[in-house]
C-alpha cells in the first residue's frame, strides 16, 4: 500500500457562498443550514481516490470580498485551491474572479490547481449565473469547474476528488487515461 | 348773632405749606399694607422634589466582553495600512495574542475601575455565546435591583448585522458566532447599561429598541391575556431603563487613523484626559503652544485625583466642563437620570460628551440612548482649550526647570462670569450657565467662600432658584460642608440652609441623619451671631422638628428648648417670631419635649410674646401655646393645671387687633377641646339646654317697638355685587331674595307699611340678612344659635352658671369660642363654628336626648338694636334684657319721632321633624325656616339628618407655612416699591400728583370765597337708606353706608361703582366709615353698632371687595335705647384709630401693631356721640350723648388724662370737631342746634351760634369756613363763618322738584366745598359751591 499522500486545500470565497457548508458536507457528511461566519476553520480527511489515499487537510478560510487583503497565510503550503462562488450571487462570482487575480499574484505562478466550483446549485429559482458563465471562466484559468450543492454529499465529494485530480495532474501524476486499447 | 370769623379759623395757607402737605404724601405711613394683610395665610406650594433620586442607584457590576481575536481580521473590514492598532494603550501585536488580549482585558478594567472601583467586574476575552451568557445572567442575579453595565469590544468580529446580531466565537475560534441583542437583553435584565465599541455601533442601538418595543408588546399582551401563550412564558424583562452608547452611526465605520488608538470611543469614555490631551496636540491649534509634543504629554506632573496638580486640575476642570454642558444642553430630567443618579452612568455621560466632540472631527458619531442633544459645539468646549492651552503651555518649563505650576483661573473666572450674571439676573432670563461650576468649586476650600456667598445669592432669588440648584445637585455638597467647623462659613451655609429648607422641607430627615441640626443647634446658641443669621438657623431647626420625631428627639437632646427660651425676647421680630413656632413644633405631639418645657416654664416665658407689638410673633406665640396644650399624651393634675393656665392666658386675646392671631387662637383652643372633650362636652350641652331655657325677649312676642331702620323697597332687590371668598356675604345676598316673601307676609299681617317714607316704600324691622356662616346645614349650631347662645350666656354668666358643678375653665374657653364664633372676621368665625359644632356634635351624640319639640320662639331674631343717629331717633327698642340706665334720660330730650315701628314677627312654627339625627335639631332648623318661610319645613324631611362632614377640630391655620414662605422668597431683593421705575412706585407718584392737584385747586376755590352752596351736581338714588356718607378725600368716589351695605358712586359721572355687603349681623348697622391710607392705597373702614370694624379694598375699582381685616373694636357695647353706635376717628400719621360710642370709654387702637394701646375712660354714663383727634397735640375731643364734650390728652394716664369737660348743651352732641392747626378750636353742635366754640385751655365757650333745632347732622369744612347742618325737617341750612346762612337746601333740582328727605347723613368734602347728603327718602345727592360743567 503506498503512503498516503499528503495535501492542503483551501477553500476560498465570497462571504456566505457555502465554503464551511461543502467543506463540512464532505467532511462530515452533514449539512450545515445557519450561517456563522468562518474565522478559519481547518479539516483532515482520508480520502481514496484511484487507489491512492491522499491525507487531505482542508482550510475553510473566512469570507473575503475584493478589497480584502489577501493572507500570506493562504500562498503558501497549499496543494490546491478550492474556489467557491454561488450560483445565486453575482457578487460572489464577481469577487471569485478578483480572488483568482489575487492567489495568482501571492502565489506568483500562472496556473495552480484549481476547481472552480459554482454553488448552491439546487437553487433554480434564485440563480442568476448559467454553468455555461462559471465553465467559461474556468477554462480562461485552465482550471476545473463543477457546480455542487452542498445539500448532497456526492457533489461535495465530487468537487474535493476533482481537485485531486488536479493537483496530480500538476504534479505530472496524470490520471491514468482509461487505457483503451489502441490497436494500430 | 354774630360770630367772629377768626373762630373757624381760615386756613389762610401759603404755597409752602401746600407743598409740605403734598411731601408729606411721601412720608404718611400706610395702614394695613403689609403682607398679612394683602396675601392669604397659606404655605407657598410644595416644591415637586424632582431634584431628589428617587431612583438613584449604582453600576455595581461590569461585564467586559473583549472580541480581538488578535492577529485575525475580520473578515467585513478592510483596513488600512498602517491603521490604528491601540486597544486600551496596548499594540496587541507587540506580543502574543493570547498575553495581548489577556492584558488588554486587565487594562480596560483598570480604567473603568477609575471611575468605579468598588463595582464587581469580570472579563470575557474572546468569549463564546454560552460564556457571555453565563457572564450576564450570573452578574445580574448579583447585581439585583442595581445597574450592570456591558462592554463590548467588537475589533475582531464582524460588524453586527440588521438582524440585530453582535458577534462572539464558537470554542475553536474556527467561527464567529452571532449573539441576538434579544438574548443579551433576556440575560442582563433592567437596570443596564450597554458600551459598544464596534463598527456601525449603531444597528446594534437600532435593533435594541426595537427587541424592547417587541418586549413592550408582549409584556402587554400578556397582562391584557393571561390565557395568551406569551403570558405563559416566564415574562421578559423590561428595558425601559437602559442606556446604550454606542461609537458610531449605523452606517460609519471606526476611524483607522494610525495616530488614534483603535478603540478611540472606550479611549474617550474611560481615559478622557489623556485622549483629550493627545487629540489637542493633533490639532492645528497646538502648534500655537510650541514644544509641546505627545511625549511630553505623557509627562504632565500630578495625578488626576489629586486637584492641587496640574493633571488633577485639568481632570476637574474636564468635569466641571463637561458637567455644565450636559445641564445646559439636556432637558432637566434627563440631566437628573444620566449625570446625577448614577456615579459611572454620570462619569460615562460625562466623557461621551468629549467622544462626541472628538469622534465628530472624525466624522465618526457617537450614539447614545436616550438621545443627546448635540454638545460637541458648546462654547464651554472653548474654556476647555483654554485651560488646556494655559496648562501645556507651562509644561517644558515645568519638566525642564522645575519651575512652579501655576494654576488655572479657570473657576475664579467662572465665578466671576457667575457674579457677573447675578448682578444682572432676574427670573425670565436663562438660568446662569456657570451653576454646576459653583458647584464644583464648593470642593474647593481656595474658592469656597466665594463659591457659597454666590450660591447664596443666587439661592434668594427665590423659589425657582432653589429648585435649579438643587437640581444640579448642590444638596450633598451643602450638606457635607456642615461639618465643617470654619466660622466664616457659618452664615452662608445657614442662609443656604434656610433657603433650600423654605422650598423643600423633606431635607430635614437627611440632615438629621447627618447630625446637620447640630450645626444650626451651635448657630442659635452662638450670641456673636447677628439676629438675622440666628433667626434662620432657628428657622432650620422649625422645619427639623416639624412633624418629624426623629427630628424632635434630636433637637430635643441637642437642648433646643432651653436654646430657644433663651432667645424669646431677642429684639429682632423675626426671631422671636420663629423661636416661639420653633418651640411650637418640637413639643406638637410629642410628650418628652412638652415635659422639658414644663420643666423650663417655657409656658410663662411665652406669655410675654403674647403682648408682642408684632402680630406675627403673637401669632407664633399662640401656636405654640396651643400645640403645648394639645399634646395627646396623658394627662396628670400637674398638667391640666397647667393647660388650665395657659387656656386662660390665650383667652385673653379674644379681642386682639389682628385676624391671624384670633384665628391661631381658635386652633390653639381646638387642641384644648380635643383634650378635654368629654368636659367640653358637658360644657356645650349645658349651655344648648340654658340657651333653649331662656327665652330672649323678642320683638315679636315682647310687642316692643323694634329697630327702626326703613327696608329697602321690596321690588327693588338691591343687586349686590356678587362678593366671592366671602362665604357670608354670598349667603347674605342669597338670604335677602328668600326674604322677600317673608317680609312682605309679615308686613301684610301687620297691616301695611307706615307711610313715612316719600314714594310707595314699605318699611319693616329688618334688612333681615343672617350673618351667615358657611352653609350653615351642616352645622348643629347654627350661626344664630351660637350668636344668640353667646349672649345669652355673657347675660346671664353670673345666674345661670353657678350651679355649673365642673371646672368653670371649660366655661370660660366655651365661652370664648362662642364669643370668636361671633367675630367679624369670617375665617376665624368659621373655624370657631367647626370646633364649636363639632363638640356640639359630639355632646348631643353621647348624650342622645330626646327629641324636643321647639316653641318657636327660639326662632327668632335677637334683640334689636339700637338705631343710629343718622336715621331717626326714636325710643326704647328692643332693648336687650339688661335695663339701660342711660337710656331713659336720653330719649327724653330728643324730638320723638313719628310711630312708625314695623316690629318683625315671623308665623310661629313648629317643626314637623322626622327623628333622624341624633341630636337636637332644632338647632340648625331654625335659620332654615327662618329663611324658607314655613311653607318650606316639608323640604326638611328630605335631608336625611346629614352632619356628614364633622371636622374633628385638628385644625391648622397656614401661619407657619405662610411665615416660612418670607425664607423662600428673595430677602436681598430691594422691594419692587423702592425702585423708581417700577409700576408701584409710579403709581404711587401719580396719585400724590392728584393729591397735590386736588389740593391747589380746592384752595384756589375756596379763598375765592363761598358765597353759596346749594348747586346740586349729584343725584341718585341709594340703594338703602344712607346713614354715613364718606367722600373719597382725593378721587371723585364717595362711599355711603346703609345699614349693612356700602354703595360707592362716583359723583363726577354719576356712575355707580360698587354695592357690596359688609357682612355685619342683621341687628347691626353701619355706624361709621373712614377712608384709610386716602392719599395712597385706599381702604375703606366701617364701623358698626356691636363694634366691630371692617378694613375693605379693592371696591369701586372692577375688582372684588375684598376684607382685608375686621376685629372686635369695642367689646361689651353698653345696651342703650339710642346709642351713638360706633364712632371712630382715624390718624393717618401715626396709624391710631379712635374708637368710641356706646361704652364708657375711648379706645385708641394702633393698626400697625393691631392691638389695643389705651383705653381712656370717658367719665360719663352716656355713649360718645362724636371723636376727633389731632396728632399734633395728642388731644381727643369726644362730644357725648348727654351734652358734654370732653377732652383727653392721651400723653397722661388713665385717671388724669381727661384734661377738661364742658357741660354746656342740653342735649345730644352731634359733632364735636377739634380743628387741626396748633391752636386750633373745639366747635361741638347739639340737636338742639347750638354751635359752641371752645378754645382747649379755656373752660367755658368762647362763642355760641345758634341754628336751627332738630339738627340730625352736622358737618364741618375743615379748610373753607363753612359748616351745613341737616335736620329732620327736611332741609338743610349751610352757614359760613360769620354764622350767616349761605343756602338752604329744600327741594331737590328741577322741575316741579321734591322736597328732599329727612336728612339722615351728611358730610362735606375735605378739600372741595362739597357737600354729600343722605336722607331717609334714599337718596343721597352732593352740593357745591359752584356750578360744574356737566
Amino acid at each position: 500500500m503506498p503512503q498516503p499522500k499528503y495535501r492542503k486545500i483551501a477553500v476560498i470565497g465570497y462571504r456566505s457562498v457555502g465554503k464551511s457548508s461543502l467543506t463540512i458536507q464532505f467532511v462530515e457528511g452533514q449539512f450545515v443550514d445557519s450561517y456563522d461566519p468562518t474565522i478559519e476553520n481547518t479539516f483532515n480527511k482520508m480520502v481514496s481516490v484511484n487507489g491512492q489515499d491522499f491525507n487531505l487537510q482542508l482550510v475553510d478560510t473566512a469570507g473575503q470580498d475584493e478589497y480584502s487583503i489577501f493572507p500570506q497565510s493562504h500562498s503558501m503550503d497549499i496543494h490546491g485551491y478550492v474556489l467557491v462562488y454561488s450560483v445565486t450571487s453575482m457578487k460572489s462570482f464577481e469577487v471569485v474572479q478578483v480572488l483568482h487575480d489575487k492567489l495568482l499574484d501571492m502565489v506568483g505562478k500562472i496556473q495552480v490547481p484549481t476547481v472552480l466550483v459554482g454553488n448552491k446549485k439546487d437553487l433554480h429559482m434564485e440563480r442568476v449565473i448559467k454553468p455555461e458563465e462559471g465553465k467559461k471562466l474556468a477554462d480562461s484559468w485552465g482550471a476545473a469547474f463543477m457546480e455542487s450543492s452542498a445539500k448532497e454529499n456526492e457533489t461535495a465529494v465530487e468537487v474535493f476528488k476533482r481537485i485531486i485530480l488536479e493537483m496530480e495532474k500538476a504534479d505530472g501524476n496524470a490520471p491514468p487515461e482509461e487505457k483503451k486499447c489502441i490497436v494500430m | 348773632m354774630k360770630m367772629d370769623s377768626d373762630l373757624l379759623h381760615s386756613p389762610a395757607v401759603g404755597l409752602a405749606e401746600e407743598e409740605e402737605a403734598d411731601m408729606n404724601d411721601w412720608k404718611l405711613p400706610l395702614a394695613f399694607m403689609k403682607k398679612r394683610h394683602s396675601e392669604k395665610i397659606e404655605g407657598s406650594k410644595a416644591l415637586a422634589q424632582s431634584w431628589r433620586m428617587k431612583d438613584r442607584m449604582k453600576t455595581v457590576s461590569v461585564a467586559l466582553v473583549l472580541c480581538l481575536n488578535v492577529g485575525v481580521d475580520p473578515p467585513d473590514v478592510v483596513k488600512t495600512s498602517p491603521c490604528a492598532r491601540l486597544e486600551c494603550w496596548i499594540d496587541p501585536l507587540s506580543m502574543s495574542p493570547q498575553k495581548a488580549l489577556e492584558t488588554i482585558g486587565a487594562n480596560l478594567q483598570k480604567q473603568y475601575e477609575n471611575w468605579q472601583p468598588r463595582a464587581r467586574y469580570k472579563q470575557s476575552l474572546d468569549p463564546t455565546v454560552d460564556e457571555v451568557k453565563k457572564l450576564c445572567t450570573s452578574l445580574r442575579r448579583n447585581a439585583k435591583e442595581e445597574r450592570v453595565l456591558f462592554h463590548y469590544n467588537g475589533h475582531g468580529v464582524p460588524r453586527p448585522t440588521v438582524n440585530g446580531e453582535i458577534w462572539v466565537f464558537n470554542k475553536n475560534y474556527t467561527q464567529y458566532i452571532p449573539l441576538s441583542i434579544y438574548d443579551l437583553q433576556t440575560w442582563m435584565g433592567s437596570p443596564s447599561i450597554f458600551v459598544y465599541d464596534c463598527s456601525n455601533a449603531g444597528i446594534i442601538v437600532k435593533s435594541f429598541k426595537q427587541f424592547a418595543l417587541q418586549r413592550e408588546q408582549e409584556l402587554e399582551v400578556a397582562a391584557i391575556n393571561p390565557s395568551h401563550p406569551l403570558a405563559q412564558m416566564p415574562l421578559p424583562p423590561s428595558m425601559k431603563n437602559c442606556i446604550q452608547l454606542a461609537a458610531c452611526e449605523a452606517s460609519e465605520l471606526l476611524p483607522m487613523n494610525p495616530d488614534l488608538p483603535a478603540d478611540l470611543f472606550t479611549s474617550c469614555l474611560t481615559t478622557p484626559i489623556k485622549i483629550a490631551l493627545r487629540w489637542f496636540c493633533m490639532q492645528k491649534s497646538a502648534k500655537l503652544v510650541p514644544g509641546v509634543t505627545l511625549d511630553l504629554i505623557e509627562k504632565i506632573p500630578g495625578r488626576l485625583n489629586d486637584r492641587r496638580t496640574p493633571l488633577g486640575e485639568l481632570n476637574w476642570i474636564f468635569t466641571a466642563i463637561t458637567d455644565t454642558i450636559a445641564w445646559n444642553v439636556l432637558p432637566r430630567d434627563l440631566f437628573q437620570k444620566l449625570f446625577r443618579q448614577d456615579l459611572l452612568v454620570a462619569s460615562l455621560f460625562r466623557n461621551f460628551l468629549l467622544a462626541e466632540r472628538i469622534m465628530r472631527s472624525y466624522n465618526c458619531t457617537p450614539v447614545s440612548s436616550p438621545r443627546l442633544p448635540p454638545t460637541y459645539m458648546h462654547a464651554m468646549w472653548q474654556a476647555w482649550d483654554l485651560a488646556v492651552d494655559i496648562c501645556l503651555s507651562q509644561l517644558p518649563t515645568i519638566i525642564e526647570e522645575g519651575t512652579a505650576f501655576r494654576h488655572s483661573p479657570f473657576f475664579a473666572e467662572q465665578l466671576t462670569a457667575f457674579q457677573v450674571w447675578l448682578t444682572m439676573g432676574v427670573e425670565n432670563r436663562n438660568p446662569p450657565e456657570q451653576l454646576p461650576i459653583v458647584l464644583q468649586v464648593l470642593l474647593s476650600q481656595v474658592h469656597r467662600l466665594r463659591a457659597l456667598d454666590l450660591l447664596g445669592r443666587f439661592l434668594d432669588l427665590g423659589p425657582w432658584a432653589v429648585s435649579l440648584a438643587l437640581s444640579v445637585g448642590i444638596f450633598p455638597y451643602v450638606l457635607k460642608l456642615l461639618q465643617s467647623s470654619a466660622r466664616e462659613l457659618r452664615p452662608l451655609l445657614v442662609f443656604i440652609w434656610a433657603k433650600i429648607l423654605a422650598v423643600d422641607s423633606s431635607c430635614q430627615a437627611d440632615l438629621v441623619k447627618d447630625n446637620g441640626h447640630k450645626y444650626f443647634l451651635s448657630v442659635l446658641a452662638d450670641n456673636y451671631m447677628p439676629a438675622e443669621h440666628r433667626t434662620m438657623a432657628v428657622f432650620i431647626l422649625a422645619v427639623i422638628v416639624n412633624n418629624y420625631t426623629t427630628g424632635q428627639e434630636a433637637c430635643l437632646q441637642g437642648n433646643l428648648i432651653a436654646n430657644c427660651l433663651e432667645q424669646l425676647s431677642d429684639p429682632h421680630p423675626l426671631l422671636r417670631q420663629w423661636v416661639a413656632i420653633c418651640l411650637g413644633r418640637i413639643w406638637q405631639n410629642f410628650d418628652p419635649a412638652r415635659w422639658c418645657g414644663v420643666r423650663d416654664s417655657a409656658h410663662e416665658k411665652l406669655y410675654t410674646l403674647l403682648s408682642d407689638p408684632i402680630p406675627e410673633v403673637r401669632c407664633a406665640a399662640v401656636f405654640a401655646l396651643g400645640t403645648f396644650v394639645g399634646n395627646s399624651a396623658e394627662r396628670t393634675d400637674h398638667s391640666t393645671t397647667i393647660d388650665h393656665n395657659v387656656a386662660m392666658m390665650l383667652a385673653q386675646l379674644i379681642n386682639d387687633g389682628s385676624p391671624v392671631v384670633r384665628k391661631e387662637l381658635v386652633v390653639a383652643l381646638s387642641h384644648l377641646v380635643v383634650q378635654y372633650e368629654s368636659n367640653f362636652c358637658t360644657v356645650a350641652l349645658q349651655f344648648i339646654e340654658e340657651e333653649k331655657n331662656y327665652s330672649v325677649p323678642s320683638p315679636a312676642n315682647t310687642a316692643e317697638p323694634g329697630n327702626l331702620t326703613p327696608v329697602r323697597d321690596s321690588p327693588a332687590i338691591p343687586r349686590l355685587r356678587s362678593v366671592n371668598s366671602y362665604t357670608n356675604i354670598r349667603t347674605a345676598t342669597t338670604a335677602r331674595n328668600l326674604n322677600k316673601s317673608l317680609q312682605n307676609l309679615n308686613l301684610n299681617e301687620e297691616g301695611g307699611p307706615a307711610a313715612f317714607s316719600p314714594g310707595n316704600l314699605s318699611t319693616s324691622s329688618s334688612a333681615s340678612s343672617t350673618l351667615g356662616s358657611p352653609d350653615n346645614d351642616e352645622y348643629i349650631l347654627s350661626f344664630e344659635t351660637i350668636d344668640k347662645m353667646r349672649r345669652v350666656s355673657s347675660y346671664s354668666s353670673l345666674n345661670s352658671l353657678i350651679g355649673v358643678s365642673f371646672n368653670s375653665v371649660y366655661t370660660q374657653i366655651w365661652r370664648v369660642l362662642l364669643h370668636l364664633a361671633a367675630d367679624p372676621f369670617p375665617e376665624v368665625s368659621d373655624l370657631a363654628m367647626k370646633v364649636l359644632n363639632s363638640i356640639a356634635y359630639k355632646a348631643t351624640m353621647n348624650a342622645r336626648p330626646q327629641r324636643i319639640l321647639d316653641s318657636g320662639s327660639l326662632t327668632q331674631s335677637a334683640p334689636a338694636s339700637p338705631t343710629s343717629k343718622g336715621t331717626h331717633i326714636h325710643q326704647a327698642g328692643g332693648s336687650p334684657p339688661m335695663p339701660s340706665t342711660s337710656s331713659s334720660s336720653l330719649t327724653n330730650d330728643v324730638p320723638k319721632p313719628p310711630t312708625r315701628e314695623q316690629p318683625a314677627t315671623r308665623p310661629p312654627y313648629t317643626p314637623t321633624l322626622g327623628g333622624q339625627a341624633p341630636h337636637s335639631h332644632q338647632f340648625t332648623r331654625t335659620r332654615k325656616m327662618f329663611d324658607k318661610g314655613p311653607e318650606q319645613a316639608a323640604e326638611d324631611s328630605d335631608e336625611p339628618g346629614g352632619h356628614r362632614n364633622y371636622i374633628s377640630p385638628a385644625l391648622q391655620t397656614g401661619l407657619c407655612d405662610w411665615s416660612a414662605k418670607y425664607f423662600a422668597q428673595p430677602v436681598m431683593k430691594i422691594p419692587e416699591e423702592h425702585d423708581l421705575e417700577s409700576q408701584v412706585r409710579l403709581e404711587r407718584q401719580w396719585r400724590f400728583l392728584r393729591n397735590a392737584r386736588v389740593r391747589r385747586q380746592s384752595r384756589s376755590i375756596i379763598q375765592r370765597g363761598i358765597s353759596r352752596l346749594d348747586d346740586q351736581i349729584f343725584i341718585n338714588r341709594n340703594p338703602g337708606v344712607p346713614s354715613v356718607v364718606k367722600f373719597h378725600p382725593f378721587n371723585t368716589c364717595i362711599a355711603v353706608a346703609d345699614k349693612d351695605s356700602i354703595c360707592f358712586w362716583d359723583w363726577e359721572k354719576g356712575e355707580r361703582l360698587d354695592y357690596f355687603y359688609n357682612g355685619n349681623p342683621r341687628y347691626t348697622r353701619i355706624t361709621s366709615m373712614e377712608y384709610l391710607n386716602g392719599h395712597d392705597c385706599s381702604l375703606l373702614l366701617t364701623a358698626t353698632d356691636d363694634g366691630a370694624l371692617r378694613i375693605w379694598k379693592n371696591f369701586a375699582d372692577q375688582k372684588n371687595p375684598e376684607m382685608v381685616t375686621a376685629w372686635q373694636g369695642l367689646s361689651d357695647m353698653l345696651p342703650t335705647t339710642r346709642g351713638a353706635g360706633m364712632v371712630v376717628d382715624w390718624e393717618q400719621e401715626t396709624g391710631f384709630l379712635m374708637t368710641s360710642g356706646d361704652v364708657r370709654v375711648v379706645r385708641i387702637w394702633d393698626t400697625d401693631r393691631e392691638m389695643k394701646v389705651q383705653d381712656i375712660p370717658t367719665g360719663a354714663d352716656s355713649c360718645v356721640t362724636s371723636l376727633s383727634c389731632d396728632s399734633q397735640r395728642s388731644l381727643i375731643v369726644a362730644g357725648l350723648g348727654d351734652g358734654s364734650v370732653r377732652v383727653f390728652d392721651r400723653r397722661m394716664g388713665p385717671n388724669e388724662c381727661r384734661v377738661m369737660t364742658y357741660r354746656e348743651h342740653g342735649a345730644w352732641v352731634v359733632k364735636a370737631h377739634l380743628q387741626k392747626e396748633t391752636d386750633g378750636h373745639i366747635i361741638s353742635v347739639s340737636v338742639n342746634g347750638d354751635v359752641r366754640f371752645f378754645e382747649p385751655r379755656m373752660p367755658e365757650s368762647i362763642n355760641v351760634l345758634q341754628t336751627v333745632k332738630g339738627l340730625t347732622a352736622l358737618d364741618i369744612h375743615p379748610q373753607a369756613n363753612l359748616f351745613a347742618c341737616g335736620s329732620m325737617n327736611q332741609f338743610i341750612a349751610v352757614y359760613n363763618a360769620n354764622g350767616d346762612v349761605i343756602s338752604n337746601i329744600k327741594y331737590y333740582d328741577g322741575f316741579m322738584g321734591q322736597r328732599i328727605g329727612a336728612i339722615s347723613c351728611l358730610a362735606f368734602h375735605p378739600h372741595w366745598p362739597h357737600l354729600a347728603v343722605g336722607s331717609n327718602d334714599y337718596y343721597m345727592s352732593i352740593y357745591s359751591a359752584e356750578k360744574r360743567l356737566r
